[in-house]
């Protein structure tokens, strides 16, 4: 059965492969998931791990935003939902 | 519904004729910020000397990929942001006397959107340089090395996620310029230079009111 994680991994990775300007955001958690799927290798510069800075994660994927790119934040519920509304 | 644009910027006359001494009374044309003039007045030099000096922008054209971005993450008391803006051609002198007006399109916090120039608007501090430190990364994901992302900030703590990464990075074309007006309880021990170098960055320590002093730190190869 396929999870919804194994799910997120191959279509997110497809995402990067097909589409120059997304790019997907992490801090920590799910970095290895995509390591082992091969998508980090293969975008080393789109996708982008900043360490457990949640805070930061937010920012940087602004930032991206603003210069063109799509970034796809991913990490625990609470994160991405509450930290935007900063 | 109305769409506001930012019209006051695309037919400017030439305002080349502004000097650092006119900016005082540029900001004497907005009124009522007294609870925030003194920030404000912390930021003027700083913010004159990178556009007199330092920005590579057109003001006709606020959007140019290869323009300098500023990120004011300081946006308490704006009133100097302004009148450098209004000196640098973006905005006009009637812009600023109807500053924080109800119509006006400049805020006492202000909203990128409708300010020519502005890269971010911000009322909670200290997610500016979060931001920059995106925009310096896709610029050099992009192939973009000519454009710096500078980031005025205070000295709030929520920066230091930033500033690590940064440094880890290796975002040269990021610059971040921290003005410490003392107001944060608690103080920096060892100083706030010494956790910028821990992290990677090239430092300098200078005098806010020193225009020659700002333009060379902000110029120094690194």
């Amino acid at each position: 059965m396929t999870t919804m994680r194994d799910r997120f991994t191959r279509v997110a990775g497809q995402l990067l492969d097909e589409t120059q300007n997304v790019a997907l955001v992490l801090a920590d958690i799910g970095s290895s998931q995509f390591e082992a799927a091969g998508v980090t290798a293969r975008h080393p510069d789109r996708v982008i791990n900043v360490g457990i800075r949640e805070q930061l994660m937010i920012g940087f994927a602004a930032g991206l935003a603003k210069e063109g790119l799509r970034p796809i934040v991913h990490t625990y519920t609470p994160f991405p939902v509450e930290r935007p509304f900063e | 519904m109305s769409t506001e644009t930012k019209t006051t910027g695309e037919t400017r006359p030439d305002t080349a004729g502004y000097v650092y001494e006119d900016l005082s009374r540029l900001m004497t044309l907005m009124t009522g910020d007294e609870k925030h003039s003194f920030s404000a007045t912390s930021t003027l030099d700083v913010v004159w000397t990178l556009y007199d000096r330092v920005m590579r922008f057109d003001a006709t054209k606020s959007d140019d990929p290869n323009r300098y971005r500023f990120l004011l993450s300081k946006w308490h008391g704006p009133m100097a942001y302004y009148a450098v803006l209004a000196a640098k051609g973006f905005l006009d002198e009637e812009d600023l006397q109807n500053w924080a007006l109800y119509d006006s399109n400049l805020g006492q916090h202000p909203d990128a959107t409708l300010i020519p120039g502005a890269e971010i608007g911000s009322g909670s501090l200290g997610h500016g340089l979060g931001i920059g430190v995106g925009m310096a990364a896709a610029l050099r994901l992009k192939g973009q090395p000519a454009p710096r992302v500078v980031c005025l900030l205070g000295d709030e703590g929520s920066n230091y996620e930033a500033l690590s990464v940064a440094g880890r990075m290796g975002l040269g074309r990021l610059t971040a310029i921290v003005i410490d007006n003392q107001s944060a309880s608690r103080g920096w021990p060892g100083g706030i230079a010494e956790r910028f170098r821990t992290e990677g960055w090239s430092t300098a320590t200078v005098d806010g009111r020193d225009h020659d002093a700002i333009e060379a730190a902000l110029t120094v190869p690194h």
